[in-house]
């Protein structure tokens, strides 16, 4: 009998328990609101400074489509998601008073894309970073853009192929890769980036563009990269600067190097496309001077010859191009080298890094004021080494009679 | 003679009194203390019969009396000094031609080409050996045997003058033919299953393995039922601490009747409470003398096709016995989609509860994207949803299963598309809890033995609780919960979890995750035939002749 009641207590207690603990943080998947771009901006209202967090959110009725969108009279018009900003003195301040304007708690695991505001940028992205930092819903894998201009406009671009702007703008990230003129980073990548005394910042560019201007097509572009100095934002690499930075840091992928024609100067150029590139840093002490070497290896093929009857199998037209595709790159590096050297004085090669790992009492005095003095007028010795592997499907160049 | 007889008499109405006594005086005791003899069968033991048939057939008559199917039919041996006699059977229950034919007829009416003499001397011998034309022949002489022969569907003759009876054995009774299995269906393999009559089943046993080490021990069973209960065993394989454990556990029980093998699975498993069943079934005779070759016991009953097997390991559950019959590279996929299956019939449901309502972050953007888009609008969370569904479900296999076969196809068709379309449709569920309780509940019959799967199909349901309340947390804590449940149990004192608790990494591989080619099954499973744990010889592997 007096198991019996005990299991009986047991029972009692246990369905009494269930019923008053209710669900402690359970959220229904539908009461969500999926984030999948982020913009963060620094404006001016009423001459106060004020975050702008915009923020695109997906709905997800329309964009699952089937049934679920069919069957609730055509949604078909409406666009599959939802931008709306809001302002705060704080960013999180910003993020909260999201609720004032929408049914839906905001949901930032699935943010695929943040994107900074030009002026923010200019005033540092500290907050921003320690805002996905501290937060515990951002992913560490969530891609960060700058933007030139507004951050805001950049997630109300109309999609291209995808449906939802920001997952537009994560996709072209991965595939800017074959062209190597953007780059994918991370949060967690920045994140080090900023910390490192021995490298500074750089986060891939996004530009819109509204208007059709001069042949340019409107929409949004994936190109370039935004320079930092600690937080600030100090200039801009065009695309081919950005992939002589990217050269550098091994970043590069695949990509069309376009060289001059063997034998035939002119405007004519020969593509060649990168299969395979790697790089090496090391720093040198020679006579109390430190001298950075990099050295870049290629791979590469030929793509288009836009010279009748010229042979790329021949040895000599090889090495020519070889060489062609050599100075090619190295310019690209020249190029990003002397913008970050001259122009922004900001090392974002890392080069501190290496010298750091290699002379670690000699960085100790240098570290300080490493950007400002020595990263400018440093020596750095460029070598590249390119090799064309392959010639495509055909012989000689197409020749019309 | 007949002042003999008178004091037969007063011993034998003395038991028939005596029994019927016993029975009243049990039966009007306190409620716990059961009669263990409610028949007074066992009253009868300490009393032998009499020689005079008038006698016998009264004390019989008073046990019988009321019984309409008990037939006495008195008839004269047709000697030249004639002698009466009596045949005692059930009707329905034998071969009457057989009775006729054997019994009667030779004693009625061949008796007198046997010397009287010899008759003289020795009459019932006279009868055994040289009239009754029978196989199954035995010579009683205590009442408690002649009684429970006759209830046993035997005939019994008695013949004044000597104190012993002979039982026939004439069986044949309305029966199932062997037919094919009906739960345990193949692709390849043997297609006949055992029926009801405990005979056929033991001769299907015996057809297979034809050993002298075979052996079938009889037990009676149930105090009214007298259940005929056959262990089967090879001998110097089966392990005889185990064996002498099921004597053990099937010994202490007395039960009114045992008419299923699932009464005595209850009564003799290790663990009484446990939703998994430490025993495993079947109505194949191959899938039964492959356990008895691995060294297990079988426990028949009568009366039902499906064979109990002990010891049984939680791995042997996922085992089916066309596993051995198929090629093994087969048998190997199938093995790790049955592990994948047990795991979805049991977690599926509850995963897809706690990651929707805890877990968003865990699943892929665009998944999220149209499983929220498929709940929108949906008036229930997730967890009432999925309670809901799996009602329905269980509803629907309920329906099927006991529904004549004409009405079972509208059952699926109304279950199919009330449930599953027309609910979607009208927004009460979502479609991706659909797909979900479906896609489990197909999981659940892919397993090939039915109890484990109506184990997990139980334990579905407070898992799918805890996921609602606790998330992952909670499927874990009861996954750990089931599994320390699972690795205390045994199966008749073999480690229930083994080979995987207590490890032995061979067997893990050669049971679980693989099925061995049989030219490299040289082992019986350790923990229950380790009397001789060699099954053959090495080196059966195919290979080209050696020059």
């Amino acid at each position: 009998m007096v198991r019996r009641l005990v299991v009986i207590n047991m029972l009692i207690t246990l369905i009494i328990m269930s019923a008053v603990t209710g669900c402690w943080s359970r959220r229904e998947i539908e009461t969500l609101a999926i984030v999948s771009g982020v913009g963060v901006d620094l404006v001016e209202v009423d001459g106060k400074r004020m975050y702008r967090f915009t923020a695109q959110v997906v709905k997800p009725g329309q964009l699952a489509g089937g049934e679920a969108a069919g069957g609730r009279g055509g949604g078909g018009v409406q666009k599959p998601y939802l931008v709306s900003s809001t302002l705060g003195k704080t960013i999180w301040e910003a993020e909260r008073n999201f609720t004032t304007q929408t049914s839906r708690k905001m949901f930032l695991s699935h943010t695929e894309v943040v994107v900074i505001g030009e002026k923010l940028a200019r005033e540092g992205i500290q907050p921003v970073l320690e805002f996905i930092q501290r937060k515990h819903d951002f992913r560490e894998t969530t891609l960060l853009l700058v933007a030139m201009g507004p951050a805001d406009t950049t997630l109300m671009a109309a999609a291209g192929l995808e449906k939802v702007t920001a997952r537009d703008i994560s996709d072209m990230v991965v595939n800017t890769r074959r062209a190597s003129v953007s780059f994918p980073l991370v949060t967690r990548e920045a994140i080090s980036m900023l910390q490192s005394s021995g490298s500074q910042a750089i986060l891939p560019r996004v530009i819109h563009i509204p208007y059709g201007h001069k042949g340019v097509p409107t929409g949004l572009r994936l190109n370039g990269a935004a320079v930092f100095k600690k937080d600030k934002l100090v200039g801009w690499l065009t695309p081919e600067e950005t992939r002589g930075w990217m050269w550098v840091t091994k970043r590069v992928v695949s990509g069309v190097v376009p060289i001059p024609v063997p034998g035939k100067p002119g405007e004519n150029r020969i593509s060649t496309e990168i299969s395979r590139a790697t790089a090496s840093i090391t720093p040198s002490i020679k006579n109390g001077r430190l001298v950075i070497k990099v050295k870049i290896n290629e791979e590469g093929g030929v793509g288009e010859i836009p010279a009748p009857g010229l042979d790329p199998t021949e040895p000599e037209v090889v090495q020519q191009m070889e060489q062609f595709l050599a100075e090619a790159i190295r310019r690209e590096v020249l190029a990003a080298l002397r913008r970050a050297q001259e122009e922004y004085r900001s090392d974002i090669f890392g080069f501190g890094d290496t010298v750091h790992r290699a002379y670690p009492k000699v960085w100790k005095k240098m570290e300080k004021r490493w950007n400002e003095e020595f990263f400018p007028n440093l020596e750095v010795r460029v070598e590249v080494e390119a090799s064309i592997r392959r010639v495509g499907m055909s012989g000689k160049a197409l020749s019309p009679k | 003679m007949k002042k003999d007889g008178r004091l037969v008499f007063r011993k034998l109405v003395k038991p028939v009194k005596a029994a019927m006594k016993n029975v009243k005086k049990q039966n009007s005791r306190k409620k716990q203390e059961l009669n263990p003899d409610p028949t007074g069968i066992r009253t009868w033991e300490q009393y032998e019969l009499s020689a005079c048939l008038e006698d016998n057939l009264q004390n019989l008559r008073a046990v019988f009396r009321d019984a309409g199917d008990f037939f006495i039919r008195e008839f004269t041996i047709g000697t030249n000094e004639p002698v009466k006699a009596a045949v005692l059977f059930f009707e329905g229950l034998n071969d009457k031609k057989l009775v006729v034919d054997a019994i009667l007829k030779p004693l009625i009416l061949e008796m007198r080409e046997i010397p009287p003499e010899l008759w003289a001397k020795a009459p019932i011998r006279v009868i055994r050996e040289r009239i009754l034309c029978s196989t199954d022949l035995n010579e009683l002489t205590e009442w408690n045997q002649v009684i429970e022969r006759v209830l046993d569907a035997e005939v019994v003759l008695l013949v004044d003058g000597s104190p012993v009876a002979l039982a026939l054995g004439a069986k044949e009774w309305e029966a199932r033919g062997v037919m094919q299995p009906e739960n345990e269906a193949t692709v390849r393999g043997p297609r006949h299953s055992f029926n009801e009559t405990l005979r056929t089943n033991t001769a299907l046993l015996r057809r297979i393995i034809k050993s002298p080490l075979l052996k079938t021990e009889s037990l009676y069973i149930g105090r009214h039922t007298r259940t005929h209960v056959v262990l089967a065993y090879l001998e110097r394989l089966v392990d005889e601490d185990v064996l002498a454990e099921v004597h053990r556990r099937l010994s202490r029980i007395e039960i009114d009747g045992v008419l299923e093998s699932g009464y005595l699975e209850e009564l003799i498993e290790d663990n009484p409470y446990s939703p998994f069943p430490t025993m495993e079934i079947s109505e194949r005779p191959d899938k039964v003398a492959a356990a008895i070759l691995e060294g297990r016991i079988a426990i028949m009953t009568d009366g039902t096709p499906v064979t109990l097997i002990v010891p049984t390991l939680f791995v042997q559950f996922l085992e089916a016995s066309e596993d051995y019959y198929l090629r093994y590279p087969t048998s190997i996929i199938v093995r790790f989609l049955r592990l994948l299956v047990l795991n979805a019939a049991l977690l599926l449901p509850s995963l897809y509860v706690a990651v929707t309502t805890f877990h968003q972050e865990m699943i892929p953007t665009p998944l999220l994207i149209s499983i929220a888009g498929a709940r929108e609008g949906t008036p229930f969370p997730a967890l009432v949803e999925a309670l809901l569904m799996e009602l329905a479900f269980e509803t629907l296999r309920e329906a099927g299963l006991r529904l004549p076969r004409v009405v079972g196809q509208a059952v699926s068709i109304v279950g199919a598309l009330v449930i599953g379309e027309a609910a979607v449709r009208a927004g009460l569920v979502s479609s991706a809890m659909v797909i979900v309780v479906a896609f489990t509940g197909i999981a659940s019959f892919a397993l090939p033995s039915y109890t484990m799967a109506s184990g997990l199909r139980l334990l579905r349901f407070p898992m799918i609780i805890m996921a609602g309340f606790l998330g992952l947390y909670g499927i874990l804590l009861l996954s750990l919960w089931i599994l320390i449940h699972l690795m205390s149990m045994r199966s008749f004192g073999v480690p229930y979890l083994s080979p995987i608790s207590p490890s032995n990494y061979r067997e893990v591989i050669r049971m679980l995750l693989m099925r061995a080619p049989w030219w490299a099954q040289t082992e019986r499973p350790r923990v229950i035939g380790h009397q001789d744990s060699r099954r053959q010889v090495e080196g059966l592997k195919p290979r080209p002749p050696k020059r």
